[in-house]
């Protein structure tokens, strides 16, 4: 929670399985190495795990207390992947998710992926989404198969007649991973150009873009600015807020000035990053003078930060703030955060909740 | 609205070959040129093709004696038109006269490509075709809409 008392969401988590014994493809070790790589660079000195904390299969009570003891985190929407080419259990497995929204159930929604390739993928999206707790679907715009990439934009025949699936399920998101390429599929699967047709021809769906602002940005205010219903996810993007504060402010400044601060969500990314950081960057982020001076980008006020931080997502989700300030209140997590409070030791120190020699990676 | 000028634009000297950059070595713009001839595979897919060269994709040419060297950023480091772009690269350095072979090299010192690489000429139309879609969806910039 903010200090001014506001909600923070984060609209992705996972539970990421590194292990060796997830690998079901000779790439599926670059994705571990390149997704802790990626986490060493955008995330500020202090704040990169340990190989030991980093690589291993995470666990539904340790994304908990990585959410909800090491961060300002008060509610969370888990995302399962779809990855199934490359790992046993799709990288991030279902079953982790609904574990992790049992345990916490005043606290956690999911978005459950789907790969649009499997026979009954219709059925999946209707079953899934009348679960309790569902509150999206998640598509990967690429697959990995029979030694071919292939892409599966919203706008392929094997793609398209799910939205309408999606559009009669019992959910209203659907959430696609875009702007950061995969394994060997070439880089225009990752361009959010299909998300104009589908936001046009399923009003009622909510586009949710995921890693928004990271590349392409023109493309997305263009998709965001046109249409109603999608929305910015900033999982990963957040991170540069203290590492590459310029391309940050710019991909802010660009979505501001276009679409406006009601489409746009924090996402932290656990656990391949620790959520607390973007947090942080958010709420001390000035839009640079510059940058006002030169392409009129607003003034990051406070209300849009809290927007950011959280309302945004509430919305979307169709979450009533304070029902939910009412639901967490002096549940588990909110008591031991505030015996931290008390011994100041809240937020805890990065990785420090979860069991290693050594939470954090060397200087070296 | 100063919006329409552009974020992205490079504000700093470039540091890799562009199409502005010149060669005290002839050979050197000759190669230039070559690449220059040399199309981005992706955008080829799309209705804006561009060059190696106006994309900001060629870091550095250099010559030893007949030996060409050319050094790539790529937009990704796994791109797979890595080999494509190779080929080319080669063919058309190799079919110079004044050249014997020609080696395409991928940058891999850890500094990735931003669209401010981009030519200053393509980088504009780029932001045009950005404006005129802007308007042609008949979108009023949320900042600039009245309350």
């Amino acid at each position: 929670m903010l200090d001014s008392g506001s909600l923070v969401v984060d609209s992705v988590s996972h539970c990421f399985n590194h292990t060796p014994e997830n690998h079901k493809h000779p790439h599926a070790q670059i994705w571990d190495d390149e997704t802790y790589e990626l986490g060493a660079k955008i995330l500020p000195d202090g704040y990169v795990p340990s190989e030991e904390v980093f690589y291993r299969d995470h666990q539904p009570e340790e994304l908990a207390r990585l959410l909800f003891l090491e961060s300002q985190i008060d509610y969370s929407v888990y995302h399962s992947l779809p990855l199934d080419d490359y790992f046993h259990d799709g990288y991030v497995s279902r079953e982790k998710g609904f574990e992790f929204m049992e345990q916490n159930p005043e606290r956690v929604s999911m978005y459950v992926d789907v790969n649009p390739l499997e026979d009954d993928a219709g059925d999946q999206i209707e079953e899934f989404a009348a679960k309790d707790g569902v509150e999206g679907i998640k598509f990967y715009p690429a697959r990995y198969q029979n030694g071919n990439d292939l892409s599966l934009q919203l706008t392929e025949d094997a793609v398209w007649p799910l939205l309408q699936r999606v559009a009669d399920s019992e959910v209203d998101t659907l959430a696609i991973h875009k702007f950061i390429p995969f394994a060997t599929a070439p880089v225009r699967y990752f361009k959010p150009d299909d998300i104009e047709d589908a936001a046009n021809s399923f009003p009622d769906i909510n586009f949710e873009i995921i890693h928004a602002g990271f590349s392409f940005v023109e493309e997305t205010v263009l998709a965001m600015a046109s249409h109603d219903n999608v929305y910015a996810n900033l999982e990963n993007t957040a991170c540069l807020v203290n590492t590459r504060p310029r391309k940050f402010a710019k991909a802010l400044g660009e979505m501001l000035y276009w679409a406006g601060p009601d489409r746009i969500v924090y996402a932290g990314g656990a656990t391949a990053l620790h959520p607390q950081p973007p947090i942080d960057g958010i709420q001390n982020f000035e839009m640079p003078e510059d940058l006002i001076e030169d392409y009129d980008y607003p003034e990051v006020t406070q209300d849009m930060k809290e927007k950011i931080l959280g309302k945004n997502a509430l919305r979307l989700l169709d979450k009533d703030p304070e029902q939910i300030k009412k639901d967490i209140k002096g549940d588990k997590w909110d008591q031991l955060r505030e015996e931290r409070e008390e011994s100041e030791d809240y937020p805890a120190d990065p990785w420090s909740t979860y069991e290693a020699e050594s939470a954090l990676a060397s200087d070296d | 609205m100063s919006a329409h000028t552009d974020p992205y634009a490079r504000t700093e000297e470039a540091t890799h070959v562009t199409p502005d950059t010149e060669f005290d070595d002839e050979r050197k713009a000759r190669v230039k040129a070559e690449l220059d001839e040399v199309l981005d595979p992706c955008s080829c897919m799309s209705d804006h093709p561009i060059s190696i060269l106006d994309l900001g994709l060629v870091e550095s040419i250099s010559v030893d004696d007949r030996d060409v060297e050319v050094t790539l950023l790529l937009t990704s480091q796994r791109c797979t038109y890595f080999l494509d772009i190779n080929d080319e690269v080669r063919e058309r350095v190799e079919a110079l006269d004044e050249f014997d072979s020609c080696e395409v090299h991928q940058d891999t010192s850890g500094q990735i490509w931003t669209n401010d690489r981009m030519a200053t000429e393509q980088r504009k139309a780029r932001r045009k075709r950005f404006h005129d879609q802007m308007e042609a969806a008949g979108v009023t910039p949320y900042a600039e809409q009245s309350d």
